[in-house]
């Protein structure tokens, strides 16, 4: 039994209303509450202000429960829907169909631990409700009583000496009437805090359910993508192509779906245990990436800017996202920082390495939804706020390929919470990116490197921010999409066009200085 | 125009999608990794007294890269003592590499820049923090002397 039925069960037991009415004496005697007069009415008015403290409380629970119930009767569908998906895969076989199956299983526990609960819940506010109703209807027959009690004692007297022996009888009964009254409602308030408390042990384990639901179906999206694409696939190649289109559509379909998939899964992941770099845990190749990274005590150019890309790349690899944080002074005294972020590391061949700048990521920050953030921006987010960056503080956002889209993404983000001075791409597709007209861009692509042109927008004109420079060719396609073959081109732009305008290029000053601080931090999945 | 941009990002996402999987699979590890011991046995036997050598590979983008380190056991190392240990590892090379990142230290560990040794042996383009040649330099520095 998990937690949440153990605790569900302790609510249905109904332990906590242990002693307490359930229903109230019969009778509607609330609707006839009598009055009390003169000396009479000290005696009665802290079991009036009893009823009226109870009076709110009954419909208020009774309308919680309405909702509970609800919600229990939804979840109590979906057990089933899961099992029914599961039981059509019974027939299929292979290791993703397994996979799928096994998902569908954990949903089904999940679902019917939850309307579980949310039954027990939804029973005991029922049986809350109850309680107070009959606690009230209870005090209003004790006041019911009192005053037939009055109308007894003062009906036939008029001897003053009489009365008051009887106005001393009635105030002893009274008080007797309200200290059974004042148990009564003190065991229902006990009762209620009671399963208040039961229901608060319930949200920690509802939280970790929810985790855990959202996991699920985040391994789930990638075999479902595959499925669907695979449909699609088969369906777009047989019409187009007849029989030998529908296999090659099938494979097409399923790979460009699991990826797709993969990419949404990005969206559910839970976040990243994002944590300062140890050096101590690297290895060689990548000890000597840290080692140069040390090295930089300034950035004078966009090149530099640039090659730091190249560090942060190497020193994460596949295993681990690196983002290299660094605070750097300019000439003029003002201090900015400039966050190198990390290009596609791991390209999920045979399962996740680790790094979350992977290949699923990068259809993800393509998809630009404001709405939710890939696991790899929320460690972004975390790393700058662990670097020590306040919201609102300058920073450079540089990256080459997938860390220029993630640059471009945070930039045009209207919650992103610093203020953006400048963006450095290369080899990035991020022309689908609204980066607000304030922020310089300066994006650079190699004329040959068909990364940057899957935005599908080669040479239309950008906004006056951005400046798009095309690089002369380098080697063949795949040499064109490589950092230090970028580092090398941009070197020579710049040399260029200091040559022709005797200046380096506009806003330069903006984004360069003297490394006065600077922070390695890394984050993975599976840590 | 907000529509055309996000259908655009969308088509895009979609073509991301394609090309990470071909480039994907241009990345598949089916590559003979015994480079990884070759080249350091090969290293430690060189004329230059060696403590340590080490040899790994890496991606950069779509192009793939070799990396190969040395720790000396003597302070003196010249550019023919590079051009030895960039013999060793072309000889040695088992994995389709375009670019080789080459890392020298000495018996105390520091590195050494090898920017001068690289342009005395003729390096045309020197690339990243110095330590990167590509393979067309690497064919010619050891094609010669």
């Amino acid at each position: 039994m998990s937690g949440a039925a153990a605790i569900a069960s302790e609510i249905r037991s109904g332990g906590w209303a242990q002693g307490l009415p359930a229903s109230g004496p019969g009778g509607d005697a609330c609707a006839q509450i009598p009055g009390f007069a003169g000396l009479l009415l000290k005696y009665v008015q802290p079991l009036r202000e009893l009823f009226d403290e109870l009076l709110g409380n009954s419909a208020e629970v009774a309308g919680f429960a309405a909702t509970w119930e609800d919600a229990a009767g939804d979840l109590a569908q979906l057990a089933p829907q899961f099992t029914s998906a599961r039981n059509a895969l019974a027939e299929l076989d292979g290791r993703t169909v397994r996979a799928l199956r096994e998902r569908y299983e954990d949903l089904s526990v999940i679902a019917t631990d939850a309307a579980e609960w949310t039954s027990a819940t939804a029973g005991a506010l029922r049986l809350a409700a109850r309680i107070v109703d009959a606690t009230r209807s209870f005090v209003c027959d004790l006041l019911v009583r009192l005053s037939r009690f009055a109308d007894e004692l003062f009906s036939f007297t008029l001897n003053p000496l009489e009365a008051a022996d009887r106005i001393k009888n009635f105030a002893e009964a009274a008080y007797d009437l309200v200290q059974a009254g004042g148990r009564l409602a003190n065991d229902l308030l006990e009762a209620l805090f009671a399963l208040a408390s039961l229901i608060q042990r319930l949200q920690p384990l509802i939280d970790e359910a929810l985790t855990e639901l959202k996991e699920i179906v985040a391994q789930m999206l990638p075999v479902v993508g595959g499925v669907i694409g695979t449909v699609v696939g088969m369906t777009v190649g047989s019409a187009l192509f007849g029989p030998p289109g529908m296999f090659a559509g099938a494979l097409g379909g399923n790979a460009v779906g699991s990826i797709l998939g993969g990419a949404g899964q990005n969206f559910l992941q839970k976040d990243a245990d994002v944590e300062e770099l140890d050096p101590a845990t690297l290895d060689e190749k990548q000890r000597e990436a840290w080692e140069l990274s040390q090295k930089v005590t300034d950035l004078n150019s966009l090149s530099d800017l640039v090659r730091v890309n190249g560090t942060t790349d190497t020193i994460g690899g596949e295993g681990a996202s690196v983002i290299d944080i660094k605070k750097v002074r300019s000439a003029d005294g003002t201090e900015h920082w400039v966050v190198s972020l990390p290009s596609t590391q791991d390209w999920q061949l045979l399962g996740d390495k680790g790094a979350l700048n992977d290949r699923d990521s990068n259809v993800a920050l393509m998809m630009d939804n404001p709405a939710f953030k890939a696991v790899y921006e929320r460690a972004v987010l975390e790393a700058m706020q662990d670097a020590g960056i306040s919201p609102g503080e300058d920073v450079v956002l540089t990256g080459f390929s997938q860390g220029g889209i993630m640059a471009a993404n945070l930039a045009s983000d209207p919650t992103f919470p610093y203020n953006t001075v400048g963006v450095v791409t290369n080899g990035s597709p991020i022309d689908s990116f609204t980066v607000p007209p304030n922020i310089p861009v300066y994006a650079f692509q190699h004329e040959n490197d068909a990364v940057p042109k899957l935005d599908l927008d080669v040479d239309s004109p950008t906004p006056m921010n951005v400046n798009r420079v095309i690089l002369p060719p380098v080697g063949n396609i795949i040499d064109a999409h490589n950092n230090p073959n970028y580092v090398a081109s941009i070197e020579k732009w710049e040399q260029q066009y200091q040559a022709v305008y005797g200046t380096p290029p506009p806003g330069l000053d903006l984004m360069t200085g003297e490394v006065i601080e600077h922070s390695l931090f890394t984050a993975g999945e599976g840590r | 125009m907000a529509a055309r941009r996000s259908l655009r990002a969308a088509v895009g996402a979609v073509m991301a999608a394609v090309v990470a999987m071909i480039t994907g699979c241009a990345q598949l590890p089916f590559t003979d990794g015994s480079f990884e011991k070759k080249i350091p046995a090969a290293i430690e036997q060189a004329s230059f007294p060696v403590q340590k050598a080490w040899a790994d590979k890496g991606t950069d983008g779509l192009t793939t890269y070799l990396a190969v380190g040395v720790t000396l056991a003597q302070d003196q190392f010249t550019a023919e003592d590079l051009r030895e240990m960039l013999k060793i590892v072309a000889a040695n090379n088992t994995i389709n590499a375009t670019q080789f990142r080459i890392y020298v230290r000495d018996p105390d560990d520091d590195s050494i820049d090898l920017t001068p040794l690289f342009t005395q042996l003729g390096v045309q383009n020197l690339l990243g923090y110095g330590d990167t040649i590509n393979a067309e330099d690497l064919e010619r520095v050891t094609s010669s002397g």
